[in-house]
């Protein structure tokens, strides 16, 4: 007879399985998908199924190279999850070609050279994003223009992308026309031909270009989540404080904060990405330490570096500080 | 959240009358809101008997102490014992008869372990051993006696056991009915030093577990008696008798007891929250204070006794040795789920016969134990002892393989001993025993919490209870070790010692030797010269 010690059915455990809180990351996804479909582009959906598939692909692949029984461990739903958020990082004109590279480094080099789930120091899907923006700097920065949008077909658009080279592929389709670069990048291209930057104008590109309305679907989801209790506010809400305040203290004197806190990726990287357990500090103080961290690195990078974006980098720094804060956390904890 | 509302419903649940009211408790490091389920309570109404059984023909009493150190025997085979007679320290024996054998048998625990026992065979009579006081065996007798007790001949009793406490604890065979099986009277004579708190713990907080509610529900006035003596003997400053809001009844039962009486103890309504009433949280929920799992409470001026532990106490100064303990019937599987007192050595498969649970087929699991702290046995064959408070008859259950840990820390958040349980696992897999130590896994009192929340299903508290026994077992092979390694080296130093004892003897007599010979060679010479000069004598 089995030697149970501890009977969860019986003791009326209500504990969520891996699987339940990955599907219901997914869930919290949703409102911010659907804004990003009708305000961006709807393609984001073809990206998200082919890099959930192919991710699925390759996940099974890695786990029988590993020699392990490959369902109990797809079945977690986490490989699925970080499909989408690589999805979503990228821009939805990229080429399905370039997205399945992204995937592949996600789920190999992000994953399972460490041993998969729960082994892996770094963000899967920040690894991916992270190689894509390094390999394929040009189409990392296809953002749609939705005004240009309505005047192509989905179909025609599918077909550009299923088309391998961006360039040459199909003449009809003016690039300048459908793409256009996000708020972030505007602001950017400004401020490198020293113009001044025209307030209304900024808010009403950003509201125009509907990233807004993307990032208040994001940030519901995330409510839902700590609401849920999935998650815990440590992280968000530091990473937005992080944010804020160098943004505050720093930035442009015209520039309004709440743009740049709306405008960006910073909602979905603090809701979702940041927030992923496997790669974040472990402890309640840790995981303050761990998003003030990306906040700052994010603003550092916006402003100073070369990406318009910057939470990729500064989520994948701060997992590289993840055993030192821990560490240091535990010492601390010692000490009182 | 939900523990203020439900503290908020305890605390209008007290604001009947009466001054032993306390309801402002520190509150403690973690835990969990679990259904209580009490099945074995039935329906929740004021009627709540506990059940009697015969006890079996044959008996089998483990000659084991709390620390599972077996213990000398003070009987010997075919010996007639009495009720209530010594069989090795601090154990009594549960009925009268003819000690059949003396021999290891399997009893209550996770590994089937066997251990010696003295097997006693029923002759029904239930002679006792103590003639000369009141002792009675039926237990409803006993009971109508002591509500006709009045106040004054109570206190007499009491008055003659704090006179008579050593020996009478010694008769009284007493260890803590909470499950941990501490022997009580240790407890309470260590006690001497000054005693701030003495906290009677009749917080069950386990799911399925009611034995310490039912009793207190039923027999509520010789609990009010016993802690009256508890606090007359220790002296403690402050007598803390802390109930789970949910047990409404019961506190209403207590109160009255407690003002029957006049008794200065206070009732504390903590909420109810698993494991408040495990020692250290229990503590640090009525004190406020945090007790190093390596330091006794009682160093810290508390010291905390399970509320049936009092019943029997009260038994004891009434001439009974503990003999026989409440456990609780319950689980899903259990047909007639009930309170039943049972005398120690009965087997568990005796019990479920008698009160009509006997397991339907051979997929029930049989546990010990409640379904966080206990375990599923091996064979129902086996014996209660003071510590199993619950019997559980559960379902075959298929438990979902363990996944990798993800690292939410949901394990650390509901630690009621602050541990870092994710830690912890992941050295007890790569087995580094000084980094558990590090981390403190003797801290962990197996409470089960971090299992039950753990998203990947990772069998946290099995692996600490299995890493603890081990790094004990460890331990003991060390100082084994440490033990022969020491001896070889004395002997080897003895050995020395002796060598060059033997050698400087030797250097001594030599060195005599040498000193004695020089006045012989002055003699040769002497003589020598002698016959030199009578040779030139001779030759002249
Ligand atoms: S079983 Fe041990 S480690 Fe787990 S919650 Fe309880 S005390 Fe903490
Ligand atoms: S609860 Fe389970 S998955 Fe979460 S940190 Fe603890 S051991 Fe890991």
């Amino acid at each position: 007879m089995a030697n149970i010690i501890v009977d969860r059915r019986a003791a009326g455990a209500k504990a969520l399985s891996t699987q339940r809180i990955m599907l219901s990351v997914v869930l919290a996804l949703i409102p911010g998908i659907v804004a990003y479909c009708y305000f961006i582009s709807p393609l984001v959906l073809v990206n998200a199924l082919f890099a959930v598939l192919t991710a699925l692909l390759l996940e099974a692949f890695a786990i029988r190279l590993r020699g392990k029984k490959c369902m109990p461990q797809i079945q977690d739903a986490s490989i699925a999850l970080a499909a989408i958020l690589l999805a979503l990082a990228v821009p939805p004109m990229i080429p399905l070609w370039q997205l399945l590279v992204g995937v592949a480094v996600m789920v190999l080099l992000g994953k399972h050279v460490y041993g998969g789930l729960g082994h892996n120091p770094f963000n899967p899907a920040m690894v991916g994003y992270a190689a894509m923006l390094i390999s394929f700097p040009q189409s990392m920065t296809l953002w749609m223009d939705p005004l240009g949008l309505e005047n192509l077909a989905l179909v025609d658009l599918i077909q550009a992308k299923l088309t391998l080279n961006i360039v040459t592929s199909n003449p009809q389709i003016a690039w300048d026309g459908i793409t256009q670069a996000t708020p972030l990048e505007h602001i950017r291209s400004l401020k490198a031909q020293s113009q001044t930057i025209v307030l209304s104008d900024l808010i009403q590109r950003t509201m125009d270009s509907g990233w807004c309305w993307v990032n208040l679907g994001f940030l519901l989801g995330g409510l839902f989540l700590l609401f849920k209790r999935i998650i815990q506010w440590h992280i968000p809400v530091s990473v937005i404080a992080g944010y804020v305040l160098w943004a505050g203290l720093f930035s442009e004197p015209g520039l309004p904060l709440h743009l740049s806190v709306f405008s960006g990726s910073l909602i979905l990287g603090a809701f979702f990405i940041a927030t992923d357990p496997v790669t974040a500090a472990s402890s309640k103080r840790g995981r303050l330490i761990f998003g003030f961290g990306i906040g700052s690195l994010s603003f550092v990078i916006r402003e100073f570096g070369g990406y318009p974006e910057g939470i990729a980098f500064a989520v994948l720094l701060m997992n590289l500080c993840v055993p030192l804060i821990d560490h240091a956390d535990r010492q601390l904890a010692r000490r009182n | 959240m939900l523990n203020k509302i439900t503290s908020a419903i305890g605390l209008n649940v007290s604001l009947g009358r009466s001054a032993h009211r306390k309801t402002a408790p520190f509150g403690f490091h973690g835990g969990l809101s679990l259904d209580t389920n009490k099945r074995a309570l039935g329906d929740n109404t004021e009627l709540c008997s506990i059940i009697s059984i015969n006890p079996p023909a044959l008996l089998t009493i483990p000659l084991i102490n709390y620390r599972k150190d077996s213990v000398a025997p003070k009987v010997q085979i075919h010996e007639k014992v009495k009720r209530g007679q010594a069989l090795a320290d601090n154990i009594v024996s549960p009925v009268s008869g003819v000690v059949e054998a003396i021999e290891h048998c399997e009893i209550i625990h996770p590994g089937g372990l066997r251990a010696p026992c003295v097997v006693i065979r029923n002759d029904r009579l239930d002679t006792p051993i103590n003639t000369d006081t009141e002792y009675r065996n039926n237990k409803q007798e006993q009971q109508a006696v002591s509500h006709d007790n009045d106040n004054a001949e109570a206190q007499a009793k009491i008055a003659h056991f704090i006179a008579h406490s050593t020996t009478m604890l010694d008769q009284a065979a007493l260890v803590g009915l909470g499950g941990a099986g501490f022997p009580t009277a240790q407890k309470l004579l260590s006690s001497n030093q000054d005693l701030q708190t003495l906290i009677i713990n009749a917080a069950e907080c386990e799911p399925e577990i009611a034995c310490d509610e039912a009793l207190m529900r039923s027999s509520s006035i010789q609990i009010a008696y016993g802690i009256s003596a508890l606090s007359q003997l220790t002296q403690c400053k402050r007598c803390v008798v802390a109930i789970e809001d949910t047990k409404t009844l019961a506190i209403e039962s207590m109160r009255t007891a407690l003002d029957t009486i006049d008794s200065t103890a206070e009732l504390m309504i903590i909420p109810t929250r698993y494991p408040a009433g495990a020692e250290s949280p229990l503590i640090q929920n009525v004190t406020g204070q945090f007790i190093p799992h390596n330091e006794k409470p009682i160093n810290h001026g508390v010291i905390c006794i399970n509320v049936a532990t009092t019943y029997a106490l009260w038994q004891a100064i009434n001439g009974q040795p503990m003999d026989s303990r409440v456990v609780s019937l319950g689980g899903a599987e259990m047909p007639n789920p009930c309170n039943v007192r049972v005398r120690f050595g009965t087997p568990v498969s005796y019990v479920l016969q008698q009160t009509g649970n006997a397991p339907a087929d051979d997929t029930i699991r049989i546990r010990a134990g409640g379904p966080l702290s206990g375990f599923d046995l091996h064979s129902t064959n086996v014996p209660i002892t003071a510590m199993t408070n619950c019997i559980l008859a559960e379902a075959a259950l298929c438990a979902p393989a363990a996944q990798p840990c993800i690292r939410c820390d949901d394990c650390a958040d509901v630690c009621p001993a602050m541990l870092q349980p994710q830690q912890l696992y992941w050295y007890t897999q790569a087995a580094e025993h000084d980094k558990c130590e590090e981390l403190q896994l003797d801290a962990c009192i197996e409470c089960g919490c971090c299992d039950l929340v753990c998203p990947a299903s990772i069998k946290l508290t099995e692996t600490f209870r299995f890493a603890k026994s081990n790094a004990n077992y460890i331990k003991a092979q060390q100082q084994l070790a440490d033990d022969a390694e020491l001896r070889f080296l004395d002997r080897k130093n003895r050995l020395e010692q002796k060598e060059q004892a033997r050698q400087l003897a030797i250097e001594q007599r030599k060195e005599k030797l040498r000193s004695q010979k020089k006045p012989d060679r002055e003699k040769i010479n002497a003589a020598l010269n002698r016959i030199r000069s009578k040779r030139h004598t001779q030759k002249d």
